[in-house]
């Protein structure tokens, strides 16, 4: 079975002023369907642009992107946002719900931006919203929710058009511990009833304690994971 | 069911709703601004047309004659000797009531039998003659009236009208009151006064003539049968022709408000791309997140479309309303400079038509997608993130100002090039919008310039808050410099309005010093405060000059005189050297033009060789009662009475030519030692019962500065709005950055920053700002002054003004700037300074 | 006698001048704020009754007649006209009839003061002029009004001259017994000279002609009845030369009729033996013939016979109703003149020559065959109806 993501020796630099500071040297790596792999490192070690180059929102400077079989250097700007719309799903550090939007609106709206619209997609959302435990919450203006159900409303929106792939950026930073242990839960769980990969970017043991799999980056590289298997 | 996505960035405006509300209430005055002065324009134009349409009927064909009109012979002979059945008389004229001395009435003096020939139809209906009908034609100033108008004036048949005609006191026999079936055709006897023709004559004091003769011709053949009937003097035209060569007298005046209003427009467009981009600048999280989700770039700038056509389009139908409502504050600014400088109208009700609205309204909705552009590009072009930096984009901004400044300074020098060399007004116009919007764009650059020179200052001298409030009109330069741009350019407009004004006031007075050179002038009253057409009654001109005291009498005879293309003014005067110097000539030498005067020639205005590229030495055609003449230009003299053009002829050569001796108005030179005022008083005591005008030369001169002054009056008007407009856009930018911020006070208030300081931040960025714009307007000003003075005023007008550098404009103008940019921002510091520090940082 | 004129030209003149005011100022008015809506259909009497009269004098007793100056005007009184009437035939014998009269009326004189302008006047001059084709079948006819003012239009007696615009009735000399009208409108021009083959007569008493009880309801009357006539006459594209005789009829006076008195009928008929005819039927509210009517029959001989009512016995035959007004008039009339055994047949040459004019009425051609103690003598002549239109 082919993996889901697949880079091979993927660079990534930026040039400042006459400097090239590169954030990514010569990264390969596979997450195969229905892996949860953690993305470890500190501060400034290249998980964010390793992510944002996997969602295709940045492109790779050098090196093949697969991501669910889609070459994603040889798309473009808008072809990679239909990529994104239909194969991946976001859990964000700050949550980021629409704050236009109710709670029930936040998670159609994925559905929506796949065509599916209607009473199917309403209890699709409804029914994902039942599974984080905030069916009673639809109506409700995100503002009007604590951090801890603000980013179970974000599992359920990255989750309910069912991308193959999860990335999920953080997604317990910004929580208590035991709120983030729920939210681990929920996706850990929720990723594996459907068989989709998730990859977190995290810097909490507990995170990445739960992952099948941890890699670590460090300075740009990825230098191995915790089963000491080289990448 | 409105899809979700859209809900995300529509329920936006609704959140701030104040915000929305702004940037409509910009295109609403915009649009408002543009819709009034057409609305305006049309109604004066129309009330114009509507009256000419109750003169001429259904008439194909009209005879029109020389100054005194067409001798009533010339119908009789018409009527028994050509036979010309299919002809009526008809004599024109004006009076106002003395209880509405406003209102003008249009005297319209007809031949009952004659108009039943043209209208057939009429000889249906048979109405035995009562004595009240009858009295019409045999009763002196007997008169029939609209049913409306009758109800204005409140009178009833039996009732007697109190009025003046060119000045004297007169009364009118109200026998009739007309309520015709139709609204429009209620509309042709709005004002006027319908008369036997006797009555007319009697009334006008005009024996022997009509106004001209309205023809029924079907066929060439018949038309050509009556040209050849014509004698010299008297012409065949169109009502068409007639009442278009009238009312394009007034197309410079029209295009030159119309040119106004569209800036007000342009102020409008700021207001929108402003708001815009702030409501951009503000979502750029949210659109991050979009993006992130899968919202693609075209998608978000349908969103931005969506919500900036929303915008637009209840802007639009708000300017609607506002614009109706205002263009009816409008007219009666409009109807007095027309009525001052080109012809009598009488309009009191603006007559709405889809023309005027659905300008506006494209116009409008135009405008809010030219300026929703630039903030759809930019929001479409939000990356796919979720952390955005807002300094990032401030340094991209940083970035772009100086490329910014160079298109600006292109924009600049194209707008000049094409303002000196374009071939029409509206190349002119569009030149200098071009120079407008070049300067905005070069305003954030100079912004930048004069915050990063003042910053070190403004640290050193007024501490730490200052130095921050300059520091953060460049770093918040995406939205102070729109609001800068904004206000520079109405402050500009202001600076180069009022140059304008000055320079054109310093202009005409030196020249009227120089023409006006009599101590006492006498006139007949005239409907129309810049002419004086109607005749002194015979034997004035020589009672005077019998008087003690006078040492000289002039005389003058004023005739519209009809072209080929708009009436011009004629006339007739007596030159002696003396008079020589009264001149100012444009082109040719004194020394030739006066010898040829004397022989053949004539000599014309500067407006009038401009609009027509005449020159010295070329001819001009003069239709007078004795046959077309072509006549050679002896020189071209400086004149700002009339944009519509001065022909001057010698007086005996003009009685000859018209066969007509009247005077229309006469110079009196006193003997030294007499007093001209006390010389007015014994002019009016010799004729008591003549509604002589007798002014002195102070009075008028001062008269005329003020005719001058009511003409500007709609300028300011116009001015002011866009002001307005463009304070609506400073309040709205300023108030929308500064709430944006409340996290950034509330951290500083939270570092220990009290309320007051806090009002001196905020006031100090706003007046700041203020401050730039008026700078940046200084220059911006003078060099629009100069286009509206040099090239504006010359292609439109066709006069040359002398530019008038005054001071206290600018002074005036940098206090406005400052004054609206504190105003401005005293609502945000209010707001931010009383929310708690921990509300603020709270706020997302 | 045509008593009708003073109503026609009084009402038609201030249909005219009121319609003319507002139709063409408002594309016309059907409902003028005074109290003149109903006009329309108002009666003689009510009609003359508000016009003031004050100040012009009234036909109350015989006056010696003048001519050629009783030809001219005689502004003292307020109504007058001149009538021209004839019967016309080609080459081919294609006849034609032809009518041509000018009212003058005169208007409230208390109001007249100096004026300043030549177009103030007195008078106001209204004219009919009417075709008929008797072979095509077709009658056209049109009005005028002018203001006797100016030159406009007015009336002399030396040389004759009557006119509105360029329709002119005018003599060639100061004798005034040759006339020539020229009168062109649309398609119909009429150039015609006519000479008076008879002596003028005087009609009613001695030329005053009592229309009602009251003193004062009179006018003065006189006809010239035979004149020969030749010309050219136009109807359509073709100009044709004709021959016949005319009638010209002259009648002023201030007030004529009473207040019961609805219209009448108005014959002038040329009979081929030489006699003419003239006889007027007033028609009163009641339907009944008034005592006031009557006539005169001139003999070829040149002797006058005057006729009272109740010497003429009148009788519609069948009736016309006209498509234009839905106005039924006498389709045919027989008469009998009881002193001379005279019996006449009248039919109109066209059925429809009801004049299409501000006032309606009927006046056109008509063929006569009369009956004199059994011997048959053929004619022509003009008959008028009026009050047919005009009366509920």
């Amino acid at each position: 079975m082919l993996p889901i993501v697949s880079l091979t020796a993927v660079e990534k630099w930026y040039d400042e002023g006459a400097q090239r500071r590169h954030v990514l040297h010569g990264v390969d790596m596979y997450v195969h369907a229905g892996e949860r792999v953690a993305l470890v490192g500190k501060s400034g070690s290249g998980k964010s642009s390793l992510l944002n180059i996997i969602s295709g929102i940045d492109g790779a400077d050098a090196g093949s992107v697969l991501v669910g079989g889609h070459d994603l250097n040889a798309l473009d700007e808008t072809a990679r946002t239909h990529f994104r719309r239909t194969s991946i799903g976001f859990v964000f550090q700050f949550f980021n719900l629409v704050p236009t939007l109710s709670v029930l609106e936040n998670v159609l709206l994925p559905l929506e931006l796949n065509g599916i619209v209607g009473k199917i997609a309403r209890d699709r959302a409804l029914a994902l919203l039942a599974d984080v435990g905030l069916a009673d919450r639809a109506g409700t203006a995100p503002d009007r929710l604590s951090g801890g159900e603000q980013q179970r409303v974000a599992v359920a929106r990255a989750l309910v058009h069912e991308p193959p792939l999860l990335l999920a950026d953080e997604p317990t930073g910004n929580l208590d511990s035991d709120t983030g242990a729920v939210i681990l839960q929920l996706l850990t769980e929720l990723t594996r009833q459907r068989g989709h990969a998730l990859l977190m970017v995290t810097h909490s043991r507990e995170v990445a304690a739960s992952a099948d799999r941890v890699v670590r980056i460090q300075a740009g590289h990825l230098i191995a994971d915790d089963a000491g298997t080289l990448l | 069911m409105i899809p979700v996505v859209w809900k995300s960035t529509l329920r936006w405006p609704l959140r701030r709703p104040w915000q929305a509300m702004l940037a409509i209430i910009g295109v609403a005055m915009g649009v408002a601004v543009v819709i009034a002065i057409d609305i305006a324009n049309e109604s004066a134009r129309r009330a114009f047309l509507t009256s000419t349409q109750s003169i001429t009927g259904k008439a194909t064909q009209q005879l029109i004659g020389g100054p005194p009109g067409i001798p009533e012979e010339f119908f009789v002979r018409l009527r028994t000797q050509a036979g010309v059945r299919t002809s009526a008389p008809l004599i024109e004229g004006y009076a106002v009531t003395t209880q509405r001395p406003t209102r003008t009435l249009t005297i319209l003096g007809i031949d009952p039998f004659s108009e039943v020939m043209f209208r057939p139809e009429m000889s249906a209906a048979g109405t035995p003659l009562t004595n009240g009908m009858a009295s019409l034609l045999t009763m002196r100033d007997s008169v029939i009236l609209g049913a409306k108008t009758a109800a204005a004036l409140g009178v009833t048949p039996g009732d007697t009208l109190a009025v003046r005609i060119a000045g004297r006191p007169s009364q009118m026999h109200v026998v009739a009151v007309l309520t015709p079936d139709k609204t429009a055709s209620a509309a042709l006897l709005d004002d006027v006064v319908l008369t036997d023709i006797a009555s007319a004559q009697e009334m006008l004091q005009r024996p022997g003539f009509i106004d001209h003769i309205d023809l029924l011709l079907a066929t060439d053949a018949e038309r050509a049968r009556v040209q050849a009937f014509l004698p010299a003097g008297i012409r065949m035209t169109t009502p068409t022709q007639r009442a278009q060569s009238t009312t394009e007298m007034t197309a410079s005046f029209e295009i030159n408000l119309n040119a106004l209003s569209l800036l007000a427009m342009v102020v409008g467009m700021f207001l929108i791309y402003n708001t815009m981009t702030f409501s951009v600048v503000q979502r750029r999280q949210l659109l991050g997140t979009l993006r992130c989700l899968g919202v693609s770039q075209r998608e978000v700038a349908g969103l931005m479309l969506v919500e900036g056509s929303v915008i637009g389009i209840i802007g639009t139908l708000v300017g609607i309303g506002l614009g109706i409502g205002l263009a009816q504050l409008l007219l009666g600014l409009v109807a007095r400079t027309i009525n001052d400088i080109y012809f009598v109208v009488t309009v009191t009700q603006i007559q709405v038509s889809w023309v005027p609205i659905l300008k506006g309204q494209v116009l409008g909705l135009v405008a809010s997608f030219v300026a929703l552009a630039i903030p759809t590009i930019e929001a479409a072009r939000t990356p796919p993130r979720t952390v955005l930096r807002r300094s990032s984009y401030e340094e991209q901004m940083m970035r772009i100002v100086p490329i910014l400044a160079l298109l600006g300074l292109t924009g600049m020098v194209v707008g000049g090039v094409v303002m000196w060399q374009g071939p029409s007004i509206w190349f002119s116009y569009a030149g200098l919008l071009f120079l407008t919007i070049g300067a905005a764009m070069v305003t954030p650059w100079t912004t930048v310039v004069l915050m990063q020179a003042l910053r070190p200052i403004a640290v050193r001298f007024f501490g730490l808050i200052a130095g921050m409030a300059v520091r953060d009109v460049i770093t918040s330069l995406s939205r102070t410099g729109v609001a800068i741009a904004a206000l520079m350019i109405a402050v500009a407009v202001t600076i180069a309005v009022g140059l304008m004004v000055a320079s054109f006031r310093v202009t005409v007075v030196d020249w009227l010093t120089t023409t006006i050179r009599a101590d006492v002038f006498v006139s007949a009253p005239s409907m129309n405060a810049n002419r004086l057409d109607t005749p002194l009654p015979s034997g004035v001109a020589e009672r005077i000059a019998l008087l003690p005291g006078v040492a000289r009498v002039r005389r003058y005879r004023s005739t519209m005189l009809p072209t080929e293309r708009t009436p011009v003014l004629q006339i007739a005067l007596e030159v002696t050297p003396a008079d020589y110097e009264t001149f100012l000539w444009a082109e040719g030498d004194p020394a030739v033009i006066w010898p040829a005067f004397a022989r053949d020639a004539i000599i014309i205005s500067e407006p009038l060789a401009l609009k027509r590229n005449l020159h010295v030495g070329d001819t001009f055609v003069l239709q007078t009662t004795t046959g077309d003449r072509r006549v050679p230009i002896a020189g071209i003299f400086y004149d700002y009475g009339t944009e519509l053009g001065v022909v001057m002829l010698p007086l005996e050569r003009y009685a000859s030519w018209y066969a007509d001796d009247a005077v229309t108005s006469l110079g009196i030179f006193v003997r030294p030692g007499v007093d001209p005022e006390q010389f007015v008083t014994a002019v009016r005591d010799v004729f008591p019962d003549m509604a002589l005008m007798v002014r002195s030369n102070a009075s008028l001169r001062a008269t005329s500065v003020e005719v001058l002054d009511r003409t500007f009056a709609i300028t300011n008007v116009l001015q002011l709005l866009a002001t307005i407009v463009a304070f609506v856009g400073i309040l709205a930018a300023l108030t929308a950055m500064q709430l944006e911020r409340m996290r950034e006070f509330g951290m500083l208030r939270a570092l220990g920053l009290d309320p007051r300081q806090l009002w001196q931040l905020i006031l100090t960025e706003t007046s700041l700002m203020g401050a730039v714009a008026g700078l940046v307007a200084v220059p911006v000003g003078t060099a629009m002054a100069l286009a509206l003075i040099y090239v504006i005023n010359r292609i439109s007008f066709g006069w040359t003004l002398q530019f008038a550098l005054q001071p206290h404009i600018y002074v005036q103008a940098g206090i406005t700037a400052i004054v609206a940019a504190v105003l401005a921002g005293i609502y945000p510091a209010w707001r931010i300074a009383r929310v708690s520090p921990a509300v603020a940082l709270r706020e997302e | 006698m045509h008593t009708r004129h003073p109503h026609t030209t009084l009402v038609g003149f201030l249909g005219i001048l009121w319609c003319s005011v507002a139709v063409a100022l408002t594309g016309c008015s059907s409902a003028p704020a005074v109290d003149v809506a109903t006009g329309a259909r108002v009666s003689v009497a009510a009609g003359m009754a508000r016009v003031d009269t004050t100040g012009y004098l009234r036909a109350e007793e015989v006056r010696p007649f003048v001519f050629p100056r009783d030809h001219g005007p005689h502004p003292d009184y307020a109504v007058e006209w001149w009538y021209y009437t004839g019967n016309l035939a080609d080459a081919s014998r294609n006849e034609y009839g032809y009518q041509f009269t000018v009212f003058r009326t005169g208007l409230p004189r208390s109001g007249v003061p100096h004026s300043g302008s030549k177009w103030r006047t007195d008078a106001v001059y209204m004219a009919h002029l009417a075709v008929t084709d008797v072979s095509k079948q077709r009658f056209v006819a049109h009005e005028r009004f002018d203001r006797g003012a100016l030159g406009l239009a007015g009336a002399q007696a030396e040389p004759f001259r009557v006119w509105l615009d360029d329709w002119v009735v005018a003599s060639p000399d100061a004798t005034g017994s040759q006339m020539h009208i020229t009168a062109k409108e649309g398609d119909i021009t009429l150039d015609i000279t006519l000479d008076a083959t008879g002596p003028v007569v005087l009609q009613g008493d001695r030329g005053l002609s009592q229309k009602s009880a009251q003193p004062g309801n009179a006018s003065y009357y006189y006809s010239i009845p035979r004149m020969a006539t030749t010309g050219t006459i136009r109807l359509g594209d073709t100009a044709v030369a004709v021959t016949g005789t005319s009638w010209m009829d002259r009648e002023w006076s201030t007030s004529a009729l009473g207040p019961d008195q609805v219209g009448w009928d108005w014959f002038a008929l040329h009979l081929n033996d030489g006699s003419d005819i003239m006889l007027y039927r007033l028609r009163n509210r009641d339907g009944m013939v008034d005592a006031y009517s009557g006539g005169t029959v001139r003999a070829s001989t040149g002797i006058v016979t005057r006729l009272h009512a109740n010497d003429i016995s009148w009788t519609p035959q069948g009736t016309w109703l006209s498509p234009h007004t839905q106005a039924r008039y006498p389709a045919a009339w027989q008469i009998t003149i009881k002193p001379l055994s005279l019996t006449l047949t009248v039919t109109p040459s066209i059925a429809d020559q009801e004049l299409p004019v501000t006032v309606r009425y009927w006046e056109g051609a008509v063929r006569v065959s009369a009956l004199q103690n059994e011997r048959p003598i053929d004619g022509n002549g003009y008959l008028e109806m009026t009050g047919y239109a005009d009366v509920p």
